[in-house]
């Protein structure tokens, strides 16, 4: 027998005779972020979109709080248990500014009382189309000399950032409950992709987040465990 | 003949090298193979007895050690589970399986002591 083929044999045989170690999975629970029974009223909105005039920073063309707002109630309808009170319409933010949505005690009071919310869920959002198209140095070794030249290539991208200032309020005092920052970047290899695509992209990453601020959710983790 | 005596030798110094979980006592190694019997259906309150029974016979075994850790993770008995890793590691340091564990465990962990408690009416159930 080939040398190579005995240790192989050798360690197959000690393997089976160690038993090593095996791995289970485990499902161990995340607590939300907020403390709920899971029954509690939620009105949703208003958010407020943050403009920015950043250099390489394109329009977008729909309302992106409004489409928050319409899938954030989507996905708590459909993941919790939670009672979302009907939206107003027309309902715009207190302030334009979004370091002092927090200050407007009054505001998400009377928004309270007026929609019989336990909770508020609002924020501010910041979501940003940029065409990162560009020339990038790349190595490449010639195959006629061996010599290792840099070229310039041209590269295009449509990056997605989504920056959400996710805010709770307790309906009854006005005062923020929780305040929750969530961020999400995506990049797509095209030019001009299509916007819309690109911040449901974003939403999508963040999913698991938003839902973990209201409930309960599992995570599975593998463990060793080690055999005799 | 001298093959099979190189093999017959491998796999007694290879048995002999993994006795680090429960391999000096008969009733200790029938234990923790039950116990791992039992996780790997995932009957945890069944894999925790038995590797506590291990534990008590063999109280000084990193393996069995990390095992039970194991067992308290998966029952949410996690207090306890963070102890029994620490305890795990203190008699192998340099064990990559418990240290592994440990990692992914207090990771965990530190998450789920951030979350807020439940209010009354709801456990820690996840859905």
């Amino acid at each position: 027998m080939l040398p190579a083929k005995r240790w192989l044999l050798v360690s197959l045989l000690a393997t089976v005779a160690c038993g090593g170690p095996r791995d289970v999975e485990l499902a161990l629970p995340v607590r939300p972020k907020l403390a709920l029974t899971g029954k509690e009223r939620l009105y949703i909105g208003p958010f407020l979109r943050e403009s920015r005039d950043d250099a390489g920073a394109q329009r977008v063309t729909f309302d992106v709080a409004q489409e928050f707002e319409r899938y954030l109630r989507r996905l708590l309808r459909k993941e919790t248990k939670l009672v979302l009170v009907p939206p107003i319409e027309g309902l715009r933010p207190p302030t334009s500014d979004p370091l002092l949505l927090s200050a407007q005690r009054e505001f998400w009071r009377e928004l309270g009382a007026r929609t019989g919310a336990d909770f508020i869920v609002a924020g501010s959002i910041d979501f940003q189309v940029q065409d990162r198209t560009g020339y990038k140095t790349e190595e490449y070794v010639s195959p006629l000399d061996g010599r290792t030249y840099y070229r310039q290539v041209l590269i295009e991208q449509t990056g997605f950032s989504y920056d959400i200032m996710l805010q709770v309020y307790d309906a009854r005092s006005g005062e923020l409950a929780l305040e929750e920052p969530l961020k999400d970047f995506q990049e797509r290899p095209e030019r001009r992709f299509d916007e819309f695509t690109g911040m449901f992209a974003n939403l999508y990453a963040l999913e698991n987040q938003l839902i973990g601020t209201f409930v309960p959710r599992t995570v599975r983790s593998k463990r060793i465990l080690i055999a005799p | 003949m001298r093959k099979h005596l190189v093999i017959v030798v491998a796999v007694a110094l290879a048995a002999a090298g993994c006795a680090g979980s429960g391999g000096d006592h008969p009733s200790v190694a029938a234990s923790v193979r039950e116990g791992l019997q039992a996780a790997r259906r995932s009957y945890w309150q069944e894999a925790h007895f038995r590797f506590a029974a291990a534990h008590q016979l063999q109280p000084q075994d990193a393996g069995i050690l990390n095992n039970l850790a194991v067992a308290l993770e998966a029952l949410g008995r996690y207090d306890e589970a963070l102890e029994t890793y620490k305890k795990a590691l203190a008699l192998a340091p340099s064990n990559r399986s418990i240290r592994r564990n440990y990692a992914r465990f207090a990771e965990f962990y530190t998450s789920f002591a951030r979350g807020a408690k439940p209010k009354e009416g709801v456990g820690d159930a996840p859905r």
